[in-house]
């Protein structure tokens, strides 16, 4: 019974998740502001701590950054304008990797 | 109890994201207009933002209102189609005083593919290569095809790493784990979930709500899979590509992080489990498999610090409609009947957790050698019950480790394991592990 009860709040909540999450999107998007660098820098450190070091942004190329980051962005949960915060600063603090 | 209370929390959790959906003003924007962000301490950014700025034309300056916001993290100067090899490699040595295996070294190439598809597609796999018994052993770790379906929502299918539990999904590629070895119980043929062939559902519901939690989030990966089965050695874990009964496992984890680097995550995974005939009615018995966990990490500045507990049982049911454990029932371990001496002789339960602490010493000295060193200690156990078998694995496990890192993503391990295992007529042993790990 609380297994069933369980799963039925788990749809529940999966199906609010995939209605309500346009929603964040839109907010994301319209609220975006000039600061993008200084919040990817300040993100970048927090978010990719949370497991591993740092990797220094002149590891990888922008495209490599930009695959990295999607694949993080899943691997970690993060929301997507984290994500897209974090790859604004890394492409454009690894210099001569482009 | 405790596992009711266990489900109910995850399914609470679950509630809450039906709250936050239709909730009015419960979302708040993730970025705010002009926030002056200080930024102190950031490795390898050894330019100006104004600068670094400059060399970005597709995010446009950092004063240019809008013109980071228009590409929406989409650069058009990258093509459609993008692949990334990545990955990690480490080779090693154990050396134990003990009566197994005294020494042996260890090598492991573990590449990883990732091709991209705009931010549509994401295809994702990793190898596992490594020697065993002089030979070469080649294992599909996981395969994967992501669509992110919405910004905060990525649908997932395939076979990939178990979502249960933090440390097989984050924390196990060499240059991650912070010591050569796993924790008791959360390595191949331990508690934690290796890998689940299905489906999965999984992503971030930003909870922000001004300083200091700007960054407060719920994330959540949910699946549905083949499932686990019972095998010589116990419940196998690993991702089976076909289901061997008509009850998929189902489970997730939800984490709570009310900053970045603060995580408390809920685990719950349960299925059927297929034993061989039972004597008497020549059919399958049937387990039912289900699983708790909880984890907590803190990492901040220097330190790692981390705790993980998962508890999992199997009960024998009478048959499938029923479903009340029926004490007694036998659930084989094994097929066989020379083996029948193993079978469980009521249920079987496993128990395993552990607690580490790193630190690095760049947070105490700008030395050259000493900023790159990194002690850690970890202290975990494994309680397994319900054959001698079982029993006999259930330790105590100590590591003190040091990490001397040559860059980011490579450093050189060495550790001392003490095992003090809890049967009494096996013996202890002390472990003395090197090991030299890269990232790439």
């Amino acid at each position: 019974m609380t297994k069933k009860l369980a799963r039925t709040f788990l749809t529940i909540g999966l199906m609010s998740l995939i209605l309500a999450s346009p929603l964040s999107a839109q907010q994301d998007t319209e609220n975006a502001d000039p600061m993008q660098l200084a919040r990817g820098a300040k993100a970048w450190a927090e978010n990719c701590a949370r497991c591993h070091n740092l990797r220094s942004p002149s590891d990888l190329d922008d495209e490599e950054w930009h695959v990295s980051v999607i694949h993080m962005r899943i691997r970690a949960n993060l929301p997507k304008a984290t994500a897209d915060d974090i790859m604004a600063f890394l492409h454009a603090s690894n210099r001569d990797q482009k | 109890m405790t596992r009711k209370m266990f489900s109910r929390i995850l399914g609470a959790a679950s509630a809450l994201s039906l709250a936050w959906a239709f909730g009015t003003g419960a979302v708040l924007a993730q970025t705010t207009e002009n926030d002056p962000v200080s930024i102190t301490n950031i490795p390898f950014l050894d330019m100006p933002l104004e600068t670094a700025s400059e060399k970005s034309p597709y995010y446009g300056p950092v004063t240019g209102a809008g013109a980071a916001a228009g590409q929406n993290g989409s650069p058009k100067h990258l093509p459609d189609s993008i692949w990334h090899l990545a990955g990690y490699a480490q080779a090693g040595a154990f050396i134990t005083n003990g009566d197994k295996n005294d020494s042996f070294m260890e090598g492991k190439f573990s590449p990883g593919f990732h091709f991209l598809y705009k931010e549509v597609i994401m295809f994702e796999a990793e190898l596992e290569i490594e020697t065993e018994d002089g030979e070469t052993k080649v294992a599909l770790e996981y395969s994967q095809l992501d669509w992110l379906v919405l910004d905060n929502t990525t649908l997932i299918f395939g076979k990939f790493l178990s979502p249960i539990g933090l440390f097989r999904e984050r924390l196990h590629p060499g240059w991650i784990n912070k010591l050569p070895s796993a924790p008791v119980g959360f390595g191949h043929g331990g508690v934690q979930p290796l890998s689940e062939i299905g489906f999965q559902v999984r992503g971030v519901m930003p909870l922000s709500s001004g300083e200091p939690f700007e960054s407060a989030r719920i994330t959540y990966a949910l699946m549905v899979g083949n499932g686990p089965r019972l095998g010589h050695g116990g419940i196998e874990l690993e991702g089976f590509s076909d289901d061997d009964n008509r009850n998929k496992s189902f489970g997730g984890r939800v984490a709570f992080l009310p900053v970045p680097y603060l995580e408390f995550g809920f685990s719950y995974l349960g299925a059927n489990v297929v034993g061989p005939e039972d004597h008497d009615t020549e059919e399958n018995l049937v387990g039912n498999y289900d699983l708790i966990g909880f984890d907590a990490s803190y990492t901040r500045s220097s330190f790692d610090i981390r705790f993980e507990f998962l508890d999992s049982r199997i009960r024998g049911l009478e048959d499938e409609d029923h479903l009340i454990a029926a004490v007694g029932r036998l659930v084989p371990l094994s097929v066989g009947p020379e083996e029948e001496a193993e079978l469980l002789e009521t249920n079987a339960d496993w128990r395993a957790w552990y607690a580490q602490a790193a630190y690095r010493l760049d947070g105490i000295s700008d030395h050259r050698i000493i900023k790159n060193l990194e002690p850690v200690i970890r202290y975990g156990r494994l309680r397994q019950s319900g054959n001698h078998e079982l029993e006999e694995a259930n330790e105590n496990q100590l590591t003190l480790g040091l990490n001397y890192w040559l860059a980011p993503s490579a450093a050189l391990k060495l550790a001392v394991q003490l095992r003090d295992f809890r049967d009494p007529d096996r013996a202890d042993e002390t472990i003395f592990q090197f090991q030299v790990v890269y990232g790439f």
